[in-house]
């Protein structure tokens, strides 16, 4: 009997052994593919974000080449210049918080190139003597998109429009930006 | 014997266990990273076709026809939110169809938000197989107010029949696809949607949908729901038509949000418009005075209408047509 509890004894070791190594194996085969997966993961969320700004960028950029067929931002007072800018339009939106959110930009300028003028924001007070309308600027790191574009205002002195050249600089809403 | 049995059944039984639980978890894992990734392509395909409807909107042209055209079979949610904000919003959310697992996941992905897009399509989605057909008309009234973004599939192709000269004639110049004028029923695909303009034929029991002109507007009626939308011609008399396409190719419950939409930025538009004219006045355009009250009042009647039959409101078209003739008066032109 004192033989038998002894082969018991030391069988009961040699599976506790094996119970452990394959409990380690499996453990480590655990910890292997968590870490592959976490690996994966990482990369493939950085993907997903790299894949999100391109397509904000690509919303930005075709805004951008789409602002002057909308109508709060197109010159529609003349068939002169149908794809023109219309900068009076702008000058009034500046003002307006209704429209901060409806082009889905973080950024939105017009600037004026040619005929130069002083490099400053333009106001109601010192319009048309001026170079840049910001129309949204909610801050924040922001990738840039730029199109030339034709604008047009009133001139009151020569009681006609005149048409000069610009530029529009536009940014994508950033992440985390959706307010509004 | 007993011994030998009763290592391997204890060994074996933890190895099947924990075996069991390991493959649980691949399973799972994999299982819920194929949905991750479709609810990843869905919401990466909504935003794509919003990006993608940007440069089919027009500037001066009367119409542009275009196609989106999609690797695997794909449904479109066009979802109109009309009581958010501003402007409303247009939400578009896509499904793409697969071939793992179930062949549509039930809820789309993620949506993306637009505040200046306006899309007609029938409801709840709108799914092709290969290839979504775009026309895209700008909407005058007085000024221009949108695009519409009107959308159909090769799984649902359009017929009109006995259509008037001006629509017969567009369609042949544009020659968009999924889209014919034909003179009679006959004429019309076996599949797809008939619609029936005043005609001999424009109660014959095969046509979907039936349309009733009236002065300046008419009725769209949906016959298998019994619904109707009615519509506005455009002031522009040379497209004029934008709304009954839009009232054609739309349900009337996305037909209706996307009119109060229209209508809310129309009331925008008006009140800009009325500032800009208050700046020009000061800056020497002396006549921009007397249309400020005429922007003022389109905008308040603007504002008040929610749906398609509010549109044939007397009051709101005479406002329209008084504030299109003023402007016409104007030396430094509002619009």
């Amino acid at each position: 009997m004192t033989k038998m509890t002894d082969l018991t004894a030391i069988y009961s070791k040699k599976a506790q052994m094996k119970i452990q190594q394959m409990a380690f194996v499996l453990l480590a085969i655990m910890i292997f593919f968590a870490m592959v997966g976490l690996i994966y993961f990482t990369i493939s969320i950085a993907n997903v974000q790299a894949s999100a700004e391109e397509l904000r960028d690509n919303e930005a950029r075709e805004t951008v080449k789409k602002l002057s067929g909308s109508p709060e931002l197109g010159f529609t007072s003349t068939t002169d210049c149908s794809s023109c800018i219309d900068l009076d339009k702008a000058l009034i939106l500046k003002d307006s918080t209704r429209y901060q959110n409806f082009w889905n930009l973080d950024f939105l300028m017009i600037e004026k190139i040619s005929p130069e003028s002083s490099s400053v924001e333009c106001t109601k007070t010192n319009y048309p003597d001026c170079s840049q309308i910001t129309l949204i600027n909610k801050g924040g790191s922001l990738s840039t998109k730029t199109a030339i574009v034709a604008i047009a205002h009133w001139d009151g002195n020569r009681q006609s429009f005149v048409y000069e050249l610009g530029k529009i600089h536009a940014s994508a809403k950033i992440l985390g930006n959706q307010s509004g | 014997m007993n011994k030998r049995g009763y290592e391997f059944s204890f060994a074996w039984l933890f190895a099947i266990i924990i075996g069991a639980v390991v493959i649980f978890l691949a399973v799972y894992a994999a299982t819920s990273f194929v949905g991750t990734s479709r609810f990843q392509i869905d919401t990466e395909t909504a935003k794509e076709i919003g990006v993608l409807l940007n440069p089919i909107e027009t500037n001066i042209e009367q119409a542009k026809v275009s196609r989106i055209t999609v690797p695997d079979a794909t449904r479109i949610f066009a979802e109109c939110d009309a009581e958010s904000g501003n402007f409303g919003i247009q939400q578009i959310s896509a499904s793409v169809k697969s071939g793992i697992n179930q062949p549509w996941l039930p809820d789309p992905g993620a949506t993306s938000s637009f505040r200046n897009k306006y899309i007609f399509s029938s409801s709840p989605y709108i799914e092709a197989d290969k290839n979504f057909y775009i026309l895209s008309k700008p909407f005058s009234y007085p000024f221009k107010i949108a695009d519409f973004i009107i959308i159909w599939s090769d799984k649902q192709p359009y017929c009109f029949v006995n259509s008037p000269s001006e629509i017969e004639k567009e369609i042949e110049q544009l020659s968009p696809e999924g889209l014919i004028s034909v003179p009679s029923i006959s004429g019309c695909p076996a599949i797809g949607k008939i619609v029936c303009f005043p005609g001999p034929e424009s109660s014959n029991p095969s046509c979907d949908i039936v349309i009733t002109p009236a002065q300046g507007g008419g009725r769209v009626t949906h016959l298998e729901t019994r619904e109707e939308n009615s519509y506005i011609e455009s002031i522009d008399s040379n497209d004029k038509n934008a709304m009954l396409y839009a009232a054609i190719f739309s349900s009337p419950e996305q037909y209706n949000c996307q009119i109060h939409r229209l209508m809310k930025r129309l009331s925008e538009e008006a009140n800009l418009l009325r500032e800009k004219s208050q700046f020009l006045q000061q800056r020497g355009c002396g006549g921009a005075g007397p249309i400020q009250a005429d922007l003022l009042r389109t905008s308040q009647l603007a504002s008040a209408i929610s749906n398609s039959r509010e549109l044939s409101n007397v009051a709101f078209i005479n406002q329209i047509k008084e504030l299109y003739d003023k402007n016409d008066r104007l030396n430094c032109d509002l619009f």
